[in-house]
């Protein structure tokens, strides 16, 4: 998305309506064009004492009382608050403005604006402000122009962060440094706020936050005491850390296949692999959709076994209404930048709403420690650190929007693959939605199709192209290829598309129809 | 008969489907409802504010009117002329 950084002059030329009809339009379609979603609009904290100066003199001329001009100026700076963002003025910015240039007002306005990631402009009548700078600046004559051109970006991003950062700096730079003020930055208060916000966003009674995603499992895993000579049943088409944390506690991974369609566990082939040591079943919600979990814990139920679902790739999805991580003994999750809620680091969830579990993994997230000094059982250093949850506080607030606007990108690509009969789109089960973490299409010619968008600036990702039973790391458990044939057809065709709430529809079009042309079909 | 309409930025809109045989109609708006402008001029720059615009001259009250526009530099030299008096003089 596009940035504009307003000047002094332009905000005041708006707020006291000067110049002519034509200049007034010109910087009011400007926030019309914020209104609509095409660009985010910014004004420097440098400028505000200044604006606030300038529009109190204005008044004044006019006659109005001092005391009048200076309510009216901080109604007008509220009201601009509301309406743009504001931008810092950081200590480590203030060396390079002073070695900016003259004038260390328009150095602070630079460097603030340097702080954007897309592309921006500044907003100007200041023809001092033309030179070689890292940002664009423009004429309120061109800003028309400039709105109405596409973005000279043309690569696309995998995964784009940026935008959303852009969207929310001011508030996260507020809980940043709010952590820094008050310095409790191992379980400060941000961290009980995030588990007690996390667990009414789920709708459980309980949640641990900690370290990563891997360790979630592995702490849910240590609370239902399972170790060595135990099974656990799971996937092989998944990330490492799901059986991994099975074979940490010497216990064996025992997978099932999953289902080609919604590349989840398979319902129906687990009961066969139910056994006299099976201590939990571990389903995969992957790529953004909740496993059947109804079924399974329908199965689970019958057989008295705990059902953990790994939800590191699902949180915010749903199944029957219910939310991803609320809907078996015990759910996990990931907070990996990239997830669909993602921290600036590793960080992880446990949710339950069995107080017994919850107690013992609260315990176990923290070296097995009950009260100070007493450690009834052995545990790990599985905190999460204030700072992430003071960060994903911040993006919790944005999060249902941005499900609803991923569910948004995900029907649009399906909508763009529709009637391809090359390319499998992914099916969303019947009672579920998905967060889509990732859009992953099927198709028999990932390869020319990975290197066709590749060549177009169009990242894609194959992942898990080894099924887990197939890595080096689970040898010992004597699986040969063609044990799980459709974990290992989808992990041989299986390409990732980029995917994010603000995905462009533009964007979307181009990658679709770059992999459509590349598969055969036009 | 006696419809009812939202009046917004000059315009009335009913709130029900109308198809009405004349262009022009009457229409009866009780004193107390109505300020009747000084001139047509006036009118005519309510009518066409956006939204922002009547936000912001909604807070400058008595001060809301169209300026000319500064030189450029005319904002900063005025900042800098008072930085001046505060802290110099």
């Amino acid at each position: 998305m596009k940035n504009i950084v307003l000047d002094v002059n332009v905000v005041l030329d708006l707020w006291l309506n000067r110049g002519d009809r034509l200049h007034q339009e010109a910087i009011e379609d400007v926030f019309q064009a914020q209104q609509a979603g095409h660009l985010r609009c910014w004004v420097s904290a440098a400028s505000l004492p200044i604006l606030e100066y300038c529009c109190v003199l204005e008044l004044k001329k006019d006659k109005a009382p001092p005391e009048e001009a200076r309510r009216i100026a901080r109604e007008l700076l509220a009201k601009l608050m509301d309406d743009v963002g504001i931008l810092s003025n950081l200590s480590f910015q203030q060396e390079e403005a002073l070695a900016h240039g003259n004038d260390l007002e328009d150095a602070q306005i630079l460097m603030s604006a340097a702080s954007l990631h897309d592309e921006t402009a500044l907003l100007t009548n200041d023809r001092r402000f033309r030179g070689s700078h890292r940002i664009r600046v423009l004429s309120v004559e061109e800003v028309h122009s400039w709105l109405n051109s596409g973005s000279s970006k043309e690569d696309v991003d995998f995964i784009d962060l940026k935008t959303q950062q852009d969207a929310i700096r001011p508030k996260l730079e507020r809980s940043i440094f709010h952590v820094l003020d008050h310095g409790q930055y191992i379980l400060g208060p941000e961290v009980g706020e995030l588990e007690q916000d996390l667990a009414s966003f789920v709708g459980v009674n309980h949640c641990i936050s900690c370290s990563s995603g891997t360790d979630a499992l592995l702490i849910a895993l240590m609370a239902l005491d399972i170790g060595p000579g135990d099974e656990v049943i799971t996937v092989p088409y998944t990330w490492i850390s799901t059986a991994e944390v099975i074979a940490l506690l010497n216990a064996k991974p025992v997978f099932v296949d999953i289902q080609p369609e919604t590349f989840n566990m398979d319902p129906d082939r687990i009961e066969a692999a139910i056994s006299p040591h099976t201590k939990a079943i571990m389903p995969v919600s992957i790529y953004g959709q909740c496993a059947d979990m109804t079924r399974i814990n329908a199965i689970a139920a019958k057989h008295n076994i705990p059902v953990i679902e790994d939800g590191a790739q699902s949180f915010g999805a749903t199944h029957y209404g219910q939310k991803s991580c609320g809907l078996s003994t015990i759910g996990c999750t990931s907070f990996f930048p990239s997830k669909p809620l993602g921290c600036y680091g590793d960080g992880g969830a446990i949710f339950s709403n069995d107080e017994h579990l919850a107690e013992k993994m609260l315990q176990i997230h923290v070296h097995g420690q009950k009260v100070k000094h007493r450690h009834p059982v052995v545990g790990i250093n599985g905190r999460f650190d204030t700072l992430q949850a003071a960060i994903l506080l911040e993006k919790l607030e944005i999060f249902p929007e941005e499900c609803a606007l991923r569910w948004e990108a995900g029907q649009r690509y399906n909508e763009l693959f529709s009637g391809i009969s090359s390319i499998q789109v992914p099916v969303i089960a019947e009672g579920n939605d998905s967060v889509y973490a990732q859009y992953t299409i099927r198709t028999e010619h990932r390869e020319t199709v990975s290197n066709a968008l590749k060549a177009q600036g169009i990242p894609s990702v194959a992942y898990y192209v080894v099924p887990v039973h197939l890595q080096g790391a689970f040898a010992d458990l004597g699986h040969k290829p063609g044990d799980f044939p459709v974990a290992e057809h989808v992990a041989s065709q299986g390409l990732s598309l980029p995917m994010y709430p603000y995905i462009s529809m533009e964007d979307q079009k181009k990658i679709a129809q770059a992999v459509i042309e590349s598969s055969g079909e036009m | 008969m006696q419809i009812e309409v939202i009046y917004r930025d000059g315009v009335f809109v009913p709130t029900v489907p109308l198809h009405v045989k004349r262009e022009r109609l009457s229409i009866f708006i009780s004193e107390d409802e109505a300020e009747i402008l000084d001139t047509k001029q006036k009118g005519k720059e309510t009518s066409t504010k956006t939204p922002l615009r009547q936000q912001l001259d909604h807070i400058l009250g008595p001060y809301a009117r169209s300026r000319a526009r500064l030189a450029s530099m005319e904002d900063k030299a005025h900042w800098h002329k008072h930085l001046e008096e505060k802290h110099l003089l």
